[in-house]
């Protein structure tokens, strides 16, 4: 079986969209290294998506100050509430090579989705955000640095955790170690190295670990040796709405959906078995910032 | 002599200690008349009684002491050997884990509280004497921060680190939001004691800690160093206003109303984000750096302040 057809039959790469010449053409197999790509997945949050859409522009014109370059690419899952309208306004108002949308004819799902993001992106690094997240722009240069400094395969910096206007804890802030083994404490939305992804076959989209994906990619990373690195800086928002993605994942009821258990369950014995016991036993992770370098923990 | 704790077991390491230890230490050499040795709490279990019959012990952390000396009949009875005891603290006086200093049956003559402020007034243990040590500057330190001329913009503006809490999530949202959104904000999660009676199920990672050289490379590249306290005793955490003098940073405590006029004498105390959000702009951080070493040199070297407490004793 050819490396794709492997990768495909473990749902990770997105290889019967990529079959079809409609969607072929938008694959980037060569990826530029002087910019980043922001990949902006969206399923019913027509009403987040002026928020996240105005943040990873604001990013653009930032990496623009700094140097560097930038595209948004916008993928609408099968929405039903009226995002796609929505997007099209914004993708006329900003009629520009920077910003492209894509609505997809069937729903597919949040890790399927990522991995599209990944193939068609322009540039070899990605920020990986939810519609209902938020970049801080001034600090999107930063994190760009970060990755390309290190030759990280991901890099995390600090969620500020919103519950209305109360913060209610930072996310991602804590630098990867043996206990991410025990459970994730490292969001997708990050900066990732899109080559380095998309060579150990993107973000698994089996059902069975529905809402736990980005975890088994951060395990699979760090067991195939890539570095994760963490910056000590703010990266953006999270907000906890009724209605956010990370809400909807954690109150998943549907019948056919494994619970939560099970997911993280399944995660936790794939790489229980598989050499997460060989990791260094003090670190993995590292913590970086492009004014000081690698920063000294004990 | 400086009683350590040994650093095994499940008993963690504790940077704040290590600082406190080196500080006495270094004040001890720079007062020539001192003679000064470093034991940790198992080595001054196997030492005779000759030994120290003539020693006055400063011990850091009795009860982590206790607990790494491998044999407590053996490390109690050295201890009481001693000439004199003297308990070296930093933790906030009146608080639950300065009165767990105590718990042992330990019987120390004084507790030195090194420090900027006394807190004599919270300390109701009779039976031990309380002497107030100012935390002053080493020789080294002294002659550093004379010299240090930090330039009015770094690449790092302000940078926060301690584990989080509610108001040091939500300082730390604020200025990122009404300051400058690069600040260096490293708050991981407070690390949980393992069971010590349970068997270890993997090996304890890093504590998620930055050492305290990593902390002088962050500040050494940042015009602030703020911080908030994790707890709601009047306290005032010397070891940062230190850790940023040193690194050229400026020290800055936002503190509630009480707190900052109980250590109005301090500077870089500022009772809301918004009074040191006000001073960043309108004074600047070497003017602020200058008020902040002024006050810190003036006020005489650790030496000299560690010399008074122990003739008092």
């Amino acid at each position: 079986m050819s490396d794709a057809r492997t990768l495909g039959s473990l749902h990770r790469l997105e290889s019967s969209l990529l079959d079809d010449q409609k969607w072929s053409d938008l694959h980037r197999d060569k990826k530029l290294e002087d910019g980043l790509t922001i990949v902006i997945p969206n399923w019913n949050h027509q009403l987040y998506l002026p928020r996240s859409i105005r943040s990873a522009l604001e990013g653009l014109k930032r990496l623009e100050e700094g140097g560097f370059s930038g595209e948004i690419i916008i993928i609408d899952d099968g929405s039903r509430d009226g995002s796609q309208k929505l997007l099209r306004s914004i993708q006329m108002l900003y009629a520009e090579s920077r910003l492209r949308t894509l609505f997809l004819p069937r729903n597919l799902g949040l890790p399927r989705v990522r991995n599209l993001g990944l193939e068609m992106s322009k540039y070899r690094y990605v920020c990986l955000m939810d519609a209902d997240n938020e970049l801080i722009a001034d600090n999107v240069p930063l994190f760009l640095q970060s990755i390309i400094e290190t030759g990280a395969a991901l890099v995390h910096g600090n969620l500020i955790d919103k519950q209305g206007e109360k913060v209610s804890q930072l996310l991602s802030g804590r630098v990867a170690n043996l206990r991410l083994t025990d459970r994730n404490y490292i969001d997708a939305f990050a900066l990732v190295d899109a080559t380095e992804l998309l060579k150990l076959g993107g973000f698994m989209s089996d059902p069975r670990l529905y809402g736990y994906e980005d975890w088994e990619m951060l395990l699979h990373l760090i067991f195939e040796g890539r570095k994760v690195v963490f910056v000590p800086a703010a990266m953006g928002y999270y907000y906890r709405n009724p209605r956010s993605m990370l809400e909807e994942t954690v109150q998943s009821d549907e019948k056919s959906r494994p619970s939560a258990a099970e997911s993280a369950s399944l995660v936790w014995r794939m790489f229980a078995q598989t050499g997460t016991r060989e990791w260094d036993p003090m670190q993995v992770g590292y913590v970086y910032h492009p004014a000081v370098g690698y920063i000294d923990q004990c | 002599m400086i009683v350590r704790p040994a650093i095994e077991g499940f008993f963690r390491h504790s940077v704040l200690h290590d600082e406190l230890v080196w500080r006495l230490l270094i004040a001890c050499k720079d007062d020539a008349q001192q003679r000064v040795e470093v034991r940790t709490s198992r080595e001054l279990c196997g030492l005779a009684e000759e030994e120290l019959e003539d020693a006055t012990l400063l011990v850091v952390s009795p009860f982590e002491c206790v607990g790494t000396s491998g044999d407590r009949p053996a490390f109690v009875s050295a201890f009481a050997s001693a000439r004199k005891r003297v308990l070296a603290s930093v933790e906030p006086v009146g608080s639950s884990w300065y009165e767990r200093q105590f718990m042992y049956p330990l019987r120390f003559d004084a507790v030195f509280d090194v420090g900027f402020v006394s807190r004599e007034d919270k300390h109701h243990l009779s039976e031990v004497a309380y002497h107030f040590v100012f935390n002053g500057p080493t020789k080294d330190e002294e002659r550093t921060i004379s010299e240090l001329s930090p330039a009015r913009e770094r690449p790092i503006r302000w940078a926060m680190v301690g584990y989080p809490t509610a108001q040091r999530l939500d300082l730390a949202a604020r200025l990122t939001e009404e300051l400058d959104s690069g600040g260096f904000v490293f708050m991981p999660g407070k690390p949980s004691l393992p069971n010590p009676d349970g068997p270890l199920q993997r090996p304890l990672a890093r504590h998620e800690k930055i050492s305290p050289s990593g902390l002088a490379a962050v500040l050494s590249k940042s015009s602030y160093y703020v911080w908030t306290s994790s707890h709601d005793f009047a306290h005032y955490e010397s070891f940062r206003f230190v850790a940023a003098l040193r690194s050229g940073a400026v020290p800055c405590k936002i503190a509630d109303g009480d707190t900052s006029q109980d250590h109005s004498q301090i500077p870089g105390i500022f009772s809301s984000v918004e009074s040191f959000c006000s001073a960043v702009q309108e004074e600047g951080a070497p003017s602020l750096y200058r008020l902040a070493r002024d006050f810190y040199v003036s006020k005489g070297l650790l030496a000299t302040h560690l010399k008074e407490a122990l003739e008092l004793v």
